[in-house]
């Protein structure tokens, strides 16, 4: 099984624009069991686990409160964000899935799909900046 | 003739919503500088065009999904300035 996501061009300040490998996925809300369809959310091989912002945390989690809290990092010194660990329900295409997800505090963060319990495992072949192949 | 006064007007915070405690209140220019201040805006999408677009999407998310049972109903999170993104997740 393997499934295509073509990168989506969007503005950028230093290269006026750039094309992103970005896909769609689902995940299932604890609070309606309904499915939540998150569009555009980055692949990102660089980030450890998957994040989502607070709003849509709070659209497929039901309280955000109980559970561990953790501290998180990327690559701008000094900026820390406060996340909640969740497992989640995911589902790509036909690929169903539970990967431990990353809550943020804040709503200014974007919706990622991280590596660990996600792009991990599969094979994952970003081509030539323009596909993101996703196999098994 | 009868006379009115005018209630104390509650005194304005010139603060802007994210400096200040009294920020709750419901002003334009608050959520204007809000809006200015943050990155990332959300988008309800029905079929892949958007239909709501805004600061946080939780009660419109379901009411648009409930009033559109058999569309796909989306949330993506947007840029709202362009930027370049270097994202790393890992714990301290």
């Amino acid at each position: 099984m393997s499934s295509s996501h073509p990168y989506k061009l969007g503005p950028s300040p230093i290269f006026g624009e750039i094309a992103r490998p970005l896909l769609d996925f689902e995940i299932e809300s604890e609070v309606t069991g309904e499915w939540v369809t998150v569009e555009d959310a980055l692949a990102d091989t660089g980030a450890d686990a998957s994040l989502l912002p607070v709003h849509i945390g709070r659209l497929v989690s039901a309280d955000l409160r109980p559970g561990p809290r953790f501290t998180v990092h990327g690559v701008v010194p000094g900026a820390d964000l406060v996340v909640h660990l969740r497992t989640l329900n995911f589902r790509i295409g036909r690929r169903k899935f539970a990967a431990p997800t990353l809550i943020a505090d804040s709503p200014d963060v974007p919706a990622i799909l991280g590596r660990h319990g996600a792009l991990d495992r599969w094979r994952v072949t970003y081509a030539r900046g323009r596909t993101l192949r996703i196999r098994k | 003739m009868r006379s009115f006064r005018e209630a104390p007007r509650e005194r304005e915070s010139t603060l802007p919503a994210c400096c200040s405690e009294k920020g709750k209140r419901p002003n334009r220019h608050l959520r204007f500088h809000r809006d200015l201040m943050s990155r990332y805006i959300y988008e309800i999408r029905i079929d892949r065009r958007r239909v709501w677009r805004g600061r946080d999407p939780t009660k419109r998310y379901w009411e648009i999904k409930s009033k559109n049972p058999k569309k796909k109903v989306s949330i993506a999170v947007v840029a709202t300035k362009g930027e370049t993104l270097i994202v790393i997740v890992s714990p301290i």
